[in-house]
């Protein structure tokens, strides 16, 4: 765990999170490197959400921390996490949502002027040829499948090549195939961008023997008064 | 400029949310421009050109229409005066000076004007080319006639009787123009003017020498300046008594014509009013509108890591350009209302009015920006501070 140290991408420390003192959820700790993937499952309300905006910066923590890339989030202001998660994690949401008015391309383009990053036309291109969607580029999302906005979205999350992909419930309107199948071009855009992968998800079709699981649901205690 | 590509798209995404908001500013400031228009030119034109005249005396009548008739040349003549009374007021101790104004005819529609050589220091009337009148039959224009009309020093015109063009038969009495004066910006620049004698001239049988008829000679009105205030308690008490004459005191109605004419204003000020605050409130009803289904991508945008005052600019933008291409609608509407007005203007009472894109339409647009910018001020900043990651998983 020291050694590795370099090469760890997510890192949490005692992580707890309440909402309005009812009820809190307590994280065993996370270690995750380059190339590997975590599913993260669990029931729902079990503290799976909250989990990744943990993770994502959206949310600070009560107590404990978030390392990721070996940044402190909680050591930086709220624009300055805002920046970071931009350049340095991808999120593909489990609602696919774009700049509507726009075209696919722009959308692409936004991820990475929002991040404040210089447009990489050729990676983009690249990415959008993996995922089978470049014949789109100058349509707007909402012409799209939810499948190839799906892949959007994965293209978009991938645009600023970030330490971390996370994944919210990728599969949870998908049958078996393709489940399967977004998890593989997941897995596999990871892989070629030597990223670590997090998915939550209660899909439990998805998860292979050799994926990296993390359960939230025992973890849920109630807060001490 | 990325920011305002993306607003321009936005906008573009609900065309009939946006028109609406870009035609209340467009209106509100075109009615404005419409206004400013007129109180400049027209109140200008109205208070510049009455120079000083105190009083104006004329055939018993309407003293508006003398006012008009004498000072503005937009109305008839009440009639003719004798010059024999007319003299006598320029022995009276509240006259300073005396303008004697003959109409009758016109050529082209602009009015032919018999006076005296007062006009020069009345009108400040400069010649650039020629001679004054002297002699019966002598004229002098201005340059914006000389141009309008096509005339140059030397050349003959013919009046013809009435005061509009287009009248009946000429009189066969030409005028020489003699000299051309340098504009003056007042009414002159729209008068031909020559000597009392030539008008006598045109109107009276020829072959007699009229000279010694000088009790049966008329004119229709005269100008007086006093010599002081008081003479307004007395002077018009005593010609309206005492001669065939009335006087009138351009002023007082002149005062009259705003006070009307400003109930007129106040309304149309009040309607460009409320319609620049509905279009205010056009905007800020459009941002919301927006923002509520579009609070999820901004919040996205938060989330691939945009500043907050990059939302906050994103908001801005869209409004601002709401409210500007309004202004710049607005200020097109208003540079052709006030076409038609000064060609209205022009073809009616000769009258020229500027309409070139000036200071004013600049202060327009200023003014559309400005409430684009107070209308998105508060949208903006409830964009910038909502676009949290909360609406993204809600979305």
């Amino acid at each position: 765990m020291k050694d590795n140290s370099t090469t760890l991408i997510v890192q949490t420390d005692a992580l707890k999170y309440a909402y309005h003192h009812e009820s809190s959820f307590l994280y065993r700790d996370i270690h995750l490197a380059r190339n590997q993937t975590l599913f993260v499952l669990g029931k729902s309300g079990s503290g799976k959400t909250t989990l990744l905006n943990l993770l994502a910066g959206f949310l600070l923590p009560q107590s404990g921390s978030v390392w990721i890339a070996g940044e402190n989030l909680a050591r930086m202001s709220q624009a300055q996490r805002d920046r970071f998660r931009g350049r340095n994690i991808g999120i593909v949401f489990q609602k696919n949502i774009f700049l509507s008015s726009v075209t696919v391309w722009q959308n692409l383009q936004w991820a990475a002027y929002a991040a404040g990053l210089p447009f990489d036309k050729e990676h983009a291109g690249r990415l959008l040829e993996q995922l089978g969607i470049q014949s789109k580029s100058s349509k707007k999302p909402h012409t799209l499948s939810q499948g190839e906005q799906q892949r959007v979205s994965i293209a978009r999350a991938l645009v600023n090549r970030p330490a971390l992909l996370m994944a919210d419930e990728p599969t949870s309107a998908l049958d078996d195939e393709n489940a399967l199948e977004v998890i593989q071009l997941l897995k596999n855009a990871c892989s070629s961008h030597e990223a670590a992968l997090i998915v939550v998800t209660h899909d439990r079709r998805i998860v292979s023997s050799e994926d990296l699981i993390y359960y939230t649901t025992p973890f849920q205690t109630p807060s001490p008064q | 400029m990325k920011n305002i590509l993306l607003a321009l798209n936005n906008l573009r995404d609900t065309p009939a949310r946006s028109l609406i908001s870009i035609l209340l500013m467009a209106f509100g400031l075109g009615m404005i421009g419409v206004m400013r228009f007129f109180s400049k030119n027209v109140e200008a034109q109205f208070t510049s050109n009455l120079r000083g005249v105190d009083m104006i005396v004329g055939a018993k009548g309407s003293p508006l229409q003398l006012v008009l008739c004498g000072i503005y040349h937009i109305d008839a003549p009440t009639g003719n005066i004798p010059l024999r009374e007319v003299e006598s007021l320029r022995t009276n101790q509240w006259v300073k000076e005396l303008i004697p104004l003959s109409l009758g005819d016109n050529y082209m529609g602009y009015r032919i004007v018999g006076t005296d050589s007062s006009i020069y220091s009345h009108y400040g009337i400069e010649m650039v080319k020629g001679r004054p009148f002297r002699k019966p039959m002598q004229a002098i224009i201005s340059e914006r006639l000389a141009r309008e009309l096509g005339i140059s020093v030397g050349q003959k015109i013919e009046g013809t009787h009435g005061l509009t063009a287009g009248g009946e038969e000429s009189h066969h009495h030409p005028y020489k123009i003699t000299g051309i004066f340098k504009n003056t910006g007042t009414v002159a620049d729209q008068l031909i003017f020559t000597s009392l004698e030539s008008v006598w001239e045109v109107h009276h049988d020829h072959g007699h020498d009229h000279s010694n008829e000088h009790e049966d000679l008329e004119i229709t009105l005269a100008l007086i300046k006093f010599t002081g205030p008081m003479a307004n308690f007395t002077l018009p008490r005593l010609v309206n008594q005492n001669s065939s004459m009335q006087a009138a005191l351009p002023s007082i109605e002149i005062n009259r014509v705003f006070n009307l004419l400003g109930i007129g204003m106040e309304v149309i000020r009040w309607i460009a009013i409320v319609l620049i605050v509905l279009s205010v409130a056009g905007i800020v009803f459009a941002l919301f509108q927006s923002l509520s289904g579009r609070m999820h991508e901004l919040s996205l945008l938060r989330a691939l890591g945009y500043r907050p005052f990059g939302i906050f600019s994103i908001v801005l933008s869209e409004g601002l350009l709401i409210s500007l291409l309004g202004g710049i609608i607005g200020v097109l509407l208003s540079k052709t209302a006030q076409y038609f007005l000064a060609s209205f203007a022009a073809g009616t009472f000769k009258y020229r009015f500027d309409y070139e894109f000036g200071v004013d339409d600049i202060a327009l647009l200023l003014v559309s920006a400005a409430t684009g910018i107070i209308a998105s001020l508060f949208p903006a900043i409830r964009a910038y501070s909502k676009s949290v990651v909360v609406t993204i998983q809600k979305a």
